[in-house]
């Protein structure tokens, strides 16, 4: 199998125009090198960034964050702008797989395996996330709610790569919750991304993405405008979470665990209310 | 492809496929059968091996990721001849059983410990969530990473 590895960022044009429609893109590679290994992936050639600095960075600019594409879970768990600005981040980050797992995996690889259950998505919708996408012939944007096309498919060409990951600063306090079959170590099932300012004692914006329940997060807008102008109490954040089983109900088939997810969404909702206030915990 | 890396502390240049899983590579090639397969699906960490100072399942990487890295498996772990510390502690806890988690809980506890020489159970626990035992229970495993921990 041909392999592209570029050393430097000069390199890496020159590797993109290599590749062919059978070439696929190597992030960690800890969902793709389990199909490559069994035989349901067969590519032609895998071209890996990893080795290239400048995909690997995290930086801040006046405006928001550019994560690299090569950025590993671990990273970004631990990154001090994250973990202050972007919180939801790194509840998202720090619950991917295992420590193994997170140490190698890359939200690149979270974006391009477009899974339905991708812990980072619901993340990135909460907080407007633009990629920026490599291809021998320059850059383009594409905002995050373009990207994915269906399970497992982005809309990139196949010589595009995932350079940068662009958010501005939230001007809300957010968190992130996931659930899953067991405490650690687990594929979502069913997770929330918040976003919430306040104004006194009343919501002034609410954003309230749901994971894991479609192919791609569902922005819970009915929950969302019931939210606008309410105090922040334990009736109204049960509301938030009715709102939630009444969807889940009508949307989700019953073969992919309706009946579980209706009950469990309700905790998933409180415990992501909860999480809000950080001092708290 | 030709790669270029640093392994237990040496550096080595050789020619693999570039699609080649490190555990293969380890166990194949290089005849460093220390690391053991368990699931090959990153569920299980027995094949954990320590890369730029991060445990990671040798499962899922491929030669094509390593050039410059470095890597260090558990025949690394050894100080002149004899079992590092953390080693002794496994033996002296009866942290092993049948033997097969075993490689990837130390490589695991070793990656904690050059962190965090002073973890918490609950840090213990944390580190090693990704480190599966079929045998034990867990509890000589803990009492034996504590134990690597204190004085060290």
């Amino acid at each position: 199998m041909e392999a592209y590895v570029p050393k430097s960022y000069s390199e890496v044009k020159e590797c993109l125009s290599k590749m062919t429609p059978d070439s696929k893109f190597l992030g960690g590679g800890t969902d793709f090198i389990i199909r490559l290994h069994s035989g349901m992936a067969k590519p032609g050639a895998l071209c890996y960034l990893g080795a290239v600095d400048e995909f690997r960075r995290i930086e801040t600019n006046r405006s928001g964050i550019v994560i690299g594409g090569y950025a590993t879970m671990t990273e970004m768990e631990h990154n001090e702008v994250i973990r202050e600005q972007f919180p939801a981040l790194m509840d998202a980050a720090s619950d991917v797989g295992s420590l193994q797992i997170r140490n190698h995996g890359t939200i690149g690889g979270n974006l391009g395996n477009a899974s339905p259950a991708g812990d980072l998505i619901p993340v990135l919708y909460l907080y407007d996330a633009v990629i920026e996408a490599l291809g021998p012939d320059g850059t383009r944007m594409i905002p995050i709610t373009e990207l994915i096309e269906r399970p497992g498919k982005t809309v990139l060409d196949y010589n595009e790569a995932i350079y940068r990951i662009h958010m501005p600063f939230p001007k809300f306090k957010s968190s992130f919750v996931k659930l899953g079959t067991r405490k650690k170590v687990t594929i979502a099932r069913i997770d929330m991304a918040l976003g919430i300012s306040m104004e006194q004692d009343k919501v002034k914006s609410v954003r309230i993405l749901i994971g894991a329940i479609s192919v791609r997060p569902v922005k819970l807008r009915e929950a969302e405008e019931f939210l606008i102008g309410k105090p922040l109490n334990e009736y109204n954040i049960m509301k938030v979470a009715e709102i939630l089983s009444d969807y889940i109900m009508a949307n989700t088939p019953k073969e992919f665990d309706r009946d579980y997810k209706v009950y469990a969404s309700r905790g998933v909702v409180m415990d992501t209310f909860l999480k809000l206030d950080r001092e708290k915990q | 492809m030709k790669l270029t890396f640093k392994l237990n502390g040496k550096k080595r240049v050789i020619e693999a496929e570039p699609q080649k899983r490190l555990l293969d590579l380890l166990r194949e090639d290089l005849h460093m059968t220390g690391t053991k397969e368990g699931c090959g699906e990153g569920e299980c960490g027995a094949c954990t091996v320590i890369i730029d100072g991060e445990a990671v399942h040798s499962c899922l990487t491929l030669v094509c990721q390593l050039e410059g890295r470095e890597v260090i498996t558990i025949e690394g772990l050894e100080e002149n001849g004899e079992m590092c510390r953390i080693q002794r502690m496994f033996v002296e806890e009866t942290a092993i059983q049948c033997g097969y988690c075993t490689t990837g809980m130390i490589m695991s506890t070793k990656a904690l410990l050059m962190h965090n020489p002073h973890p918490t159970e609950q840090e213990i626990r944390n580190a090693l969530a990704g480190n599966i035992c079929r045998c034990s229970g867990y509890t000589q495993i803990i009492k034996a990473v504590k134990r690597s921990a204190e004085e060290a």
